[in-house]
């Protein structure tokens, strides 16, 4: 810990003090060291009387010294503008937070990575469809930068560690607490392999105090950010707002025009987003190449029998019910059963919605 | 005078038999009931001097002493009112007292001298029956209940003039004609007719499968997908009863006093409501008295809307599922009554009900939908082999003309039964009868897996993230998939169908 990292941590104890307000503040005075030699009438002058009577009251070396001890035994570390580690992409913001708590695989923020989000509230479709992205994207390479937020962020989270991939979770609350408390396994288990990331010391609570400035992290901290599922009022649109101010790329993922949970999104593409649809889009639009060649799919469907291509067959156009497929393909109910579960083991097909079965594109 | 008159009683569904001695005698006029009588007994005094009077007879101005043998046993129920009535009746020489020890006597006196029934006549008969009675005299309205029983002559009476005379030898009662079982069995009807289900064709596969190997079905679908009326459908798949099953049953719903119609020859289905207690559903109350899991003996136990059930409800029915047997103990009483039944729940996917609908928006938020689902303990999902997803049949396809006409239950219980004649053949002195039952250390020689049935199943638990639990699961649904078949072994393609009831579960329950 440098005299420089101890300056930032003292400044975002500062209360009423602001990441934007702070980085004004240690460029005004030329530097960290500056800052700190600084007297009371100086900061008095730039500042105001009660926000510099309060970064008078914090300024105590003891006491950040403790702070940073506590973190260390709650299995955090800290990073701020001045430690090597801290990702250039942040610097690049207005207001990049001057102290970021971590857990996990520093060396994540070093590579390319996207930031795949989408509501609360999801769909089978909206889930799907972000473990679909979620997972290829992380085979191609990518770190998913997501916000560890039940329904359609923890699939992202999910599915990225099932495909063996990297990834990352920006917590709007202290990275000891759990929030809902039913991720905590999976925060445990991105804090093992991947990276959990806040600007909230341990302990905090969330809060819309403490979810709203985290969603610029989200936003600034990847190249790309992909929008899966939004409904008409979503932190998910707040995100995308960001991510468009930062410059930022901005996919979104279509739904039906009468789908209530697709609202958000169907209205960014017209509003002149990129169209994903599918991971090779995202790929593209990072400049990457996505493979050519022969997919695990397609050796799949290479070796499937008659029956399993009549019922790929009138699967085709749309995802159907049990009892449609039945009608369709004139097969007995046993023999469609065994099929149907064959061809889902075998990864070619999937359960859209109770007894729906549609085919993996 | 001593006259002594034989009867019966009952705990719980264990009847025995047991004298009334009625002694008369010079002295001061008054009656003593004794041996452990309840307050339904010694009520039974006003009754018999009111009746004994209203039916033309005197009433003996005397002391009268009745005692109820055995002694040490508590005698329950307004039964004792007719042998008591012609105890005394032979004790005054009103009445031939030598027959009355051969022939078994009981029934309640209302007090214009007419005859009532008996709450649980049934199994009092059956086991007199076996302590070698030979004769019994009873209410009528019991007389359907104990029409199937063989080797007793059953004297049906209306009052207590009918039956003196009847033992005075005055008046002939003919006895009941003996119904043979199988002739009341033939024309059986099911409640509910598969043939009016409409399309649902996945869920009447998984029914089907589940009466033939004694699943126990859990289904989960949207509000109006069709649960209730599939799963009243079950009891007219199963194998028919036999004789020795319905005589079960009846004794069950006989103690609980609601047998109207004589031997109970279609499978019970019961279907508590959610706000039922653990008593009610497991049996008890202060006389100890069958719960519905009882009454749904060698029949189907139907819990709707699952969730909306007291946790502790259902925990308290997991050891009865174990054992197909229920003890209940209270400070009077210690019943032992059989429960074996199969399982059906249903229960809406989330809160709103539209959770994995395709043509309803579900708005729950996952938390709720985890919370709705966590209500439901895994011991008890330990226990249900076979999920089913249901979604709401389209009225156009309900209504359209293509659709074949859906199978009746009567064809597909012949397949069932077919099926289930194998596995008792197969099972045979091993102590359980279907599939369902299978223990895990014999289920691998039992479903003797084909190779390619062996990569299928590795597979499975690969990609449906199958527990060691599920695995059983899949095992034994195979072998009845097998079964239905007519296989002796197990192949992949069983193996996948099975896996179809077991990876829905796996989809909700993690």
């Amino acid at each position: 810990m440098t005299r420089e990292d101890m300056v930032w941590i003292w400044l975002s104890r500062v209360r009423g003090l602001g990441p934007g307000r702070a980085r004004q503040l240690v460029e005004h005075f030329g530097g960290e060291e500056k800052l700190l030699a600084a007297s009371e009438a100086e900061l008095r002058e730039k500042v105001g009387g009660v926000l510099a009577g309060n970064i008078w009251q914090a300024k105590n070396a003891e006491e950040i010294r403790q702070h940073v001890r506590g973190a260390w035994h709650c299995g955090q570390k800290i990073m701020t503008p001045a430690s090597p580690e801290y990702p250039e992409a942040l610097r690049e913001i207005y207001d990049p937070p001057c102290a970021l708590y971590y857990r996990g695989d520093v060396s994540l923020l070093r590579e390319r990575g996207v930031t795949l989000i989408g509501s609360r509230r999801h769909t089978q479709y909206g889930a799907r469809v972000t473990a679909q992205f979620s997972r290829e994207l992380a085979q191609a390479g990518l770190v998913i930068v997501s916000g560890l937020a039940e329904g359609l962020g923890a699939i992202a989270h999910r599915a990225a560690l099932d495909a063996c991939g990297k990834t990352i979770a920006v917590l709007g609350n202290g990275l000891d607490v759990a929030y809902p408390a039913m991720l905590r396994p999976l925060q445990e288990e991105i804090a093992q392999k991947g990276l959990l990331l806040s600007e909230c010391p341990p302990g905090t609570r969330a809060g819309r105090g403490t979810l709203l400035p985290r969603n610029r992290l989200l936003a600034a901290l990847s190249e790309a950010t992909i929008v899966t599922e939004a409904g008409e009022k979503s932190g998910t649109m707040h995100v995308v707002e960001l991510a468009a101010d930062y410059g930022r790329e901005v996919l979104a993922v279509p739904g039906n025009i009468d789908s209530p949970a697709s609202i958000g999104v169907n209205r960014l593409l017209r509003n002149g987003a990129a169209f994903a649809l599918g991971s090779a889009d995202v790929l593209e639009a990072l400049g990457l190449a996505a493979e050519e060649g022969e997919t695990a799919q397609e050796t799949a469907r290479a070796s499937l029998s008659e029956e399993e291509k009549l019922v790929l067959e009138a699967l085709a156009l749309e995802p159907l019910s049990f009892d449609e497929i039945a009608a369709r393909t004139k097969l007995s109910v046993s023999k469609l059963n065994s099929l149907l579960t064959m061809l889902e083991l075998k990864g070619i097909i999937d359960q859209a919605a109770a007894r729906v079965y549609a085919t993996k594109s | 005078m001593l006259a002594k008159a034989l009867s019966c009683g009952r705990q719980g569904i264990e009847g025995y038999t047991m004298r009334v001695e009625v002694d008369v005698r010079d002295g001061l006029p008054e009656v003593d009931v004794v041996g452990l009588p309840d307050a339904a007994v010694r009520e039974s005094r006003e009754r018999v001097r009111t009746a004994l009077r209203n039916s033309g007879f005197t009433f003996p101005a005397a002391q009268i002493t009745i005692n109820l043998t055995p002694a040490e046993i508590k005698k329950e129920g307004p039964w004792y009112d007719l042998p008591i009535a012609l105890g005394i009746l032979a004790a005054s020489r009103q009445a031939p007292a030598d027959r009355l020890q051969q022939l078994l006597t009981l029934g309640t006196l209302s007090l214009d001298g007419s005859l009532g029934p008996v709450q649980g006549a049934l199994p009092m008969l059956l086991a007199a029956r076996a302590q070698g009675v030979r004769a019994a005299l009873l209410p009528e309205q019991n007389a359907r209940e104990c029409a199937a029983l063989s080797g007793i002559a059953l004297y049906p009476a209306q009052t207590l003039k009918q039956a003196a005379a009847f033992l005075r030898g005055e008046e002939e009662i003919a006895p009941l004609p003996h119904l043979r079982y199988a002739d009341i069995v033939e024309d059986v009807r099911p409640e509910v007719d598969l043939s009016s289900l409409r399309g649902q064709l996945a869920a009447r596969r998984a029914l089907e499968i589940a009466a033939s190997g004694g699943h126990n079905l859990l289904l989960i679908g949207t509000a109006g997908s069709g649960k209730t009326m599939l799963a009243r459908c079950l009891p007219g798949i199963l194998p028919r009863m036999t004789e020795q099953e319905a005589l079960e049953t009846t004794v069950i719903h006989s103690v609980a006093g609601d047998v109207q119609s004589g031997l109970l020859t279609r499978r019970p289905f019961s279907a508590p409501h959610h706000t039922t207690s653990a008593v009610a559903l497991i049996g008890g109350g202060r006389a100890a008295a069958p719960g519905e899991i009882s009454k749904a003996h060698n029949g189907v136990l139907f819990l709707d809307e699952l969730p909306e059930f007291p946790r502790q409800v259902l925990e308290a029915l997991r050891q009865p599922m174990e054992d197909g047997v229920v003890t209940i103990s209270r400070i009077n009483a210690r019943c032992v009554y059989p429960a074996r039944f199969q399982l059906i729940c249903a229960m809406n996917p989330c809160p709103c009900g539209n959770y994995g609908s395709r043509t309803r928006a579900c708005r729950c938020t996952p938390h709720e939908v985890q919370r709705y689902l966590s209500r439901i303990s895994g011991p008890l999902l330990d226990r249900i082999d076979m999920v089913v997803e249901m979604d709401a049949v389209e009225p156009d396809e309900v209504f359209s003309r293509e659709a074949p006409a859906a199978e009746d239950s009567a064809s597909v219980r012949a397949r069932v039964e077919r099926v289930r004649a194998l596995q008792n053949e197969r099972y045979k002195n091993e102590g359980f009868f279907c599939n369902a039952r299978l223990p895990a250390n014999r289920l691998e020689a039992a479903c003797d897996l084909t190779k390619e049935a062996r990569e299928t199943l590795a597979l499975c638990m690969k990609r449906l993230q199958l527990s060691m639990r599920g695995y059983a699961r899949v095992l034994r649904i195979a072998r009845t998939i097998a079964d239905m078949a007519g296989e002796a072994r197990v192949s992949a393609e069983h193996i996948a169908e099975a896996a179809s009831y077991r990876g829905t579960n796996e989809k909700y329950w993690k």
